[in-house]
């Protein structure tokens, strides 16, 4: 018998490997703001939405050895540009590497174009992980006659303040390197990361109050597309210059309003957003630059962004709103050390999907600074703005003034906005500064705020008419085609058509434009792009006959209808048409027909299908996979025959009986995951027993870092690497089962 | 009168039923260390090809406490106690790869207590050898690719060479190599914040397989072999043709157990091998 003596080894590979290993190492959990960010980046992990690029152009071409030398240099002196982050099972953390750690290598690509912005974008957009490697990358992209240096840093340990200040510093390395100098003494001083400092207990207590009793369901715009079912964060930017005589008039608001400029044009933010449809309770999110005096030019994610809440009360005018919002403002500066990731989940409410932040608006009031000119090595060179592609949130406004001219960035996410909507947006909020600067005293409910292009729009005009009852001769103006040359039927009937063709929203051409109006809750008309009332006009323009049903006029005169009013139904506290579940079930092969039947804030879905085993669930799944959560039915019945109404519509009550009567067929676990997932539920949640099957993890306490931890469980017990999305999507052992045992045509 | 113990049909932990066989008749007994999901085919594959008629018995493993201390004798003997304690009769002893040496010694042991001597029967037979072992190595390694660099896992594997190099003899680089697995494996997971549970459970199973394989330079296949049939495919190690007979296989080493060809052959030399009647 042999005892095996075990040696240390000495020297040699296994010494070396096992010192890399076994160093010690200073990991410090990640701040909850830090942790929001990683979120997102968990979330979405083939997009680059935390990235911050920068981009300077030279006329003529960059000594990329220097360069590289730049770049290790400023990796060698700031500590914050050695931080890395590292994703564990309980969260995550954050160290700092050693001095000795090499920059990035800048990587040359040779280029056609003079900008290539496409290769930028590109490389923008291409996502820095959390995996304990540095947060930055450089390139350079060599065109014909220029090189365009591109950086891109992650949020994590970077900010719009940052850009400034390392281009500064590298094009000092540079110049030293470039010449075979050595580096500027201030160039070789180690700078110490930055730490906020936690937020105070009072700034808390501050921001509570003011938060108190907001509903953020009630942020959707009137111009926005329903959400999809999965977002992916795509954006793209509409740029505006405000004309002299606009600008002008800010800096008189400003004066009259004795407020300050970002103030008056943060209000009329507000006020647009919520002329369409936001609010009336708004919060819009603006990042405010936390630096200290004496570090201004630290570079680091040293920006919180604050929640800022303003209440569009339609009988008070625009000097009044001012004055609100300045007291907001002012309050929110004077505790700005709060993020509102600190305070986000405090605010209760359902998170219906991963979506729901606070805010789905931002504001960001950028006052230019004129930059004095750049060189690289003696070169000319500009700084270029880059953007990744993404939108974090529905509509960022970038407000950038300068000594003469005041320029907006809209900044949407265009899986809700088209191009036309922002450029919409754009023109209105000019128009607004107009409307407001006029008569400042004015019920805002009474204003309009259309731009020239809306009101040139062909229709029936902007006048506003007034509502009136239906008589016998309105029946000549309900005229509507399903397809363009095809008969005309009654709205009522084309919707039905529509319907059964499947599609959504539902698309009709009035037979006269002259006739239809789309109408908001004021009784003003809506441009196109914009949801509202579908009414009739009369011929004689001063009344109108609402029909009914929801939807906006296309810019090019068909009309869009998104539901019926009647059958809106609010669903975990958002309002569903039933129309665009109804539509997505209808998607799925087999099925027929369907109807949505809510009663007592529950979704019954029924649809006509040939029986067949798992049919429920595979519609389920269908539309779980085409529809954000809020919108899924909470049960799918198959059936024979939906019992129509002689009146358009579905025989409820025999629905809902055959819904009592038919056993929930989901009860079915032969394969025990639902249990073992309720047994997962009950360890994360601390629950005194397994939770039942359809409990909801974020609804009993759940928030984004346990499901994070969750999703880790869930591989070990089942050997399956869910996405954290898709736990936000399958929020029940129930509905995550069944997405479980689904086969995977996308994974 | 004595009233006749029934034959065990349940093995004792030592071996696992592959095959239940139908009656009291001889065992064939098969020796392997066969780790499942891995993807060289294994006795429960043949055993699926093979007549129902036929019990099929495989190793077992020892626990990883009484492994550590075993040398290649001592494997033996476990696993012919078990099988003696069931009072059953063997005909044959199969071996996979290294199994085959133990193969070997169990059924010579056998012989000495029962009337007709279990026929041997190797499949791709080979040594215990450094190359070999090597490459065991990396293998385990791969599996902490989700703790290691990839820079670090090719670090290992040379510490793996070195300590190849540097051992004199199989024993002494089976001890060098579970000790640098479980180190690496404890420290990557710690390092990873991962329970250190995990890692022992890796590092006990490799340390179990080590332990198998190097116990196994015990046993000289040129004598152990001597009177053995061996099934080989084209890849076998040339320690083979140390067998009285070989049989070629036209299978990947890796199918040898799962190719029908295999299956057919055995039959007929299990056919001659068993009692008449």
């Amino acid at each position: 018998m042999q005892s095996a003596e075990k040696a240390m080894p000495a020297d040699g590979a296994a010494a070396a490997l096992l010192a890399t290993l076994t160093q010690k190492r200073r990991l410090d959990a990640a701040t909850p703001k830090e942790s929001a960010l990683w979120l997102l980046d968990r979330l979405l992990p083939e997009a680059g939405v935390n990235n911050v690029p920068l981009a300077v152009r030279v006329d003529g071409r960059l000594d990329i050895a220097a360069l590289q030398a730049a770049v290790d240099a400023l990796v060698r002196r700031h500590e914050v540009l050695r931080t890395v982050y590292l994703d564990r099972q309980a969260g995550l953390v954050r160290e700092v590497l050693g001095e000795d750690t090499p920059g990035p290598r800048v990587k040359v690509h040779d280029t056609v174009a003079g900008v290539p912005e496409k290769a930028l974008r590109e490389f923008a957009a291409t996502p820095i992980r959390c995996d304990g490697r540095l947060m930055l990358r450089a390139a350079v992209f060599r065109g014909p006659d220029a090189d365009t240096l591109a950086v891109v840093v992650h949020h994590l340990v970077f900010d719009a303040a940052s850009v400034p200040v390392l281009i500064a510093e590298l094009a000092a390395a540079y110049d030293a390197r470039a010449t075979g100098r050595d580096l500027p003494d201030e160039l070789r001083t180690p700078v110490a990361a930055l730490r906020d400092p936690a937020p105070r207990e009072e700034s808390l207590a501050y921001w509570r109050t003011a938060l108190d009793g907001f509903d953020p369901a009630g942020l959707d715009l009137d111009c926005a597309r329903p959400a999809p079912a999965r977002a992916t964060l795509v954006g793209d930017t509409v740029l505006h210059v405000l004309d002299d005589e606009t600008r002008d008039l800010v800096r008189g608001l400003q004066r009259t309003q004795r407020a300050p400029e970002a103030v008056i044009l943060f209000t009329a933010f507000c006020l647009l957003l919520a002329a369409h449809g936001a609010g009336p309770d708004l919060v819009v999110g603006s990042p405010v630059n936390i630096r200290p005096p004496e570090a201004q030019s630290a570079i680091g994610y040293h920006v919180n962004t604050l929640p800022l809440r303003l209440t569009i009360d339609p009988g008070r005018g625009f000097r009044d709103l001012v004055k609100e919002a300045r007291t907001a403002f002012f309050g929110a500066l004077a505790h700005s050390d709060t993020p509102v990731d600190a305070i986000a989940h405090e605010i209760a409410r359902e998170p219906v999907s991963w979506r729901d932040t606070l805010f789905q608006h931002m504001f960001n009031y950028v006052p230019a600074e004129s930059a004095g000119a750049l060189t690289l090595g003696g070169t000319p060179a500009r700084a270029l703005h880059v953007e990744t592609g993404f939108s974090k949130f529905d509509l960022e406004l970038f407000v950038q003034s300068g000594a003469d001219h005041i320029g907006l960035r809209v900044l949407y996410c265009s899986e809700v906005l088209d191009r036309a909507d922002a450029q919409a947006l754009a023109h209105r909020y000019a128009t607004l500064l107009h409307t407001v600067a006029a008569d400042p005293d004015r019920p805002v409910g009474e204003l309009d705020v259309w731009s020239a292009e809306d009101r040139a729009l062909p229709g029936p005009g902007t006048a506003r008419s007034v509502p009136d009852t239906a008589v016998e001769a309105d029946r000549d103006l309900d005229a509507f085609r399903t397809s363009p040359g095809g008969p005309a039927f009654g709205l009522a009937d084309a919707a039905a058509r529509c319907a059964a063709a499947g599609g959504y929203p539902y698309v009709v051409h009035p037979l006269d434009a002259r006739h239809v109006a789309v109408v908001g809750r004021a009784g003003n008309r809506l441009p196109a792009g914009v949801r509202g009332e579908v009414c009739l006009v009369r011929p004689d323009r001063a009344t109108h006959v609402a029909t009914g049903w929801t939807g906006s006029l296309r810019r090019d005169g068909a009309l869009e209808l998104y539901g019926h009013a009647e059958r809106v139904a609010l669903l975990h506290g958002r309002a569903v048409h039933p129309e665009r579940v109804e539509a997505a079930l209808l998607a799925h092969p087999e099925v027929t027909r369907a109807a949505l039947v809510v009663t007592d804030g529950t979704a019954l879905a029924f649809v006509t299908a040939d029986e067949r085993p798992g049919l429920a669930d595979d519609v389920a799944g269908h539309a779980a996979r085409l529809l954000p959560r809020a919108a899924q039915p909470a049960r799918v019945i198959r059936t024979d025959t939906l019992p129509p109404r002689p009146d358009h519509g579905w025989h409820t009550a025999a629905l809902l009986a055959l819904a009592a009567a038919e056993p929930e067929s989901g009860q079915d676990d032969a394969d025990g995951l639902v249990a073992e997932l309720r047994e997962l539920w009950r360890d994360l949640l601390h629950l005194a027993e397994p939770a039942d099957a359809d409990a909801n993890f974020f609804s009993l306490g759940g928030h984004s870092l346990l499901a994070a931890q969750l999703v880790q469980r869930v591989d070990d017990v089942t050997g399956t690497r869910i996405k954290l999305a898709d736990l936000f999507d399958h929020p029940t052992p129930r509905s995550l089962a069944r997405h479980l045992r689904a086969p995977r045509a996308d994974s | 009168m004595t009233v006749e113990q029934p034959l065990l049909t349940t093995a004792p932990p030592a071996w696992k039923v592959l095959n239940e066989g139908s009656g009291a008749e001889p065992v064939v007994l098969a020796v392997d260390f066969a780790v499942s999901g891995r993807p060289e085919s294994t006795f429960s594959d043949l055993g699926r090809l093979l007549a129902r008629g036929i019990p099929l018995w495989e190793t077992r493993q020892p626990e990883p406490e009484q492994a550590r201390a075993f040398d290649g004798e001592d494997f033996a003997s476990y696993w012919v106690r078990g099988v003696r304690d069931t009072g059953r009769p063997v005909c044959a002893v199969l071996g996979y790869c290294v199994g085959g040496l133990y193969a070997a010694r169990v059924a010579q042991l056998l012989a000495a207590e029962q009337d007709e001597a279990p026929a041997v029967v190797l499949f791709d037979p080979e040594p215990p050898h450094r190359a070999g072992m090597v490459a065991d190595f990396r293998a385990a390694v791969a599996r902490l690719s989700s703790v290691l660099s990839p820079e670090e896992s090719a670090l290992a594997g040379q510490a793996a060479d070195e300590a190849a190099q540097q051992s004199a003899g199989i024993a002494a680089l089976g001890a060098a190599l579970t000790g640098l697995f479980t180190d690496i494996a404890g420290a990557a997971f710690a390092r990873a914040g991962l329970p250190a549970g995990l890692a022992d459970e890796l590092s006990g199973a490799y340390e179990a397989f080590v332990a198998y394989i190097a116990a196994a330079a015990a046993f000289d296949p040129a004598v152990s072999w001597a009177g053995a049939t061996a099934l080989a495919t084209p890849a076998a190690d040339p320690h083979a043709r140390y067998a009285r007979r070989l049989i070629p296989v036209d299978a990947a080493h890796d199918d040898i157990l799962r190719s029908p060809l295999t299956a057919d052959v055995l039959t007929g030399l299990l056919g001659r091998s068993r009692p008449q009647g």
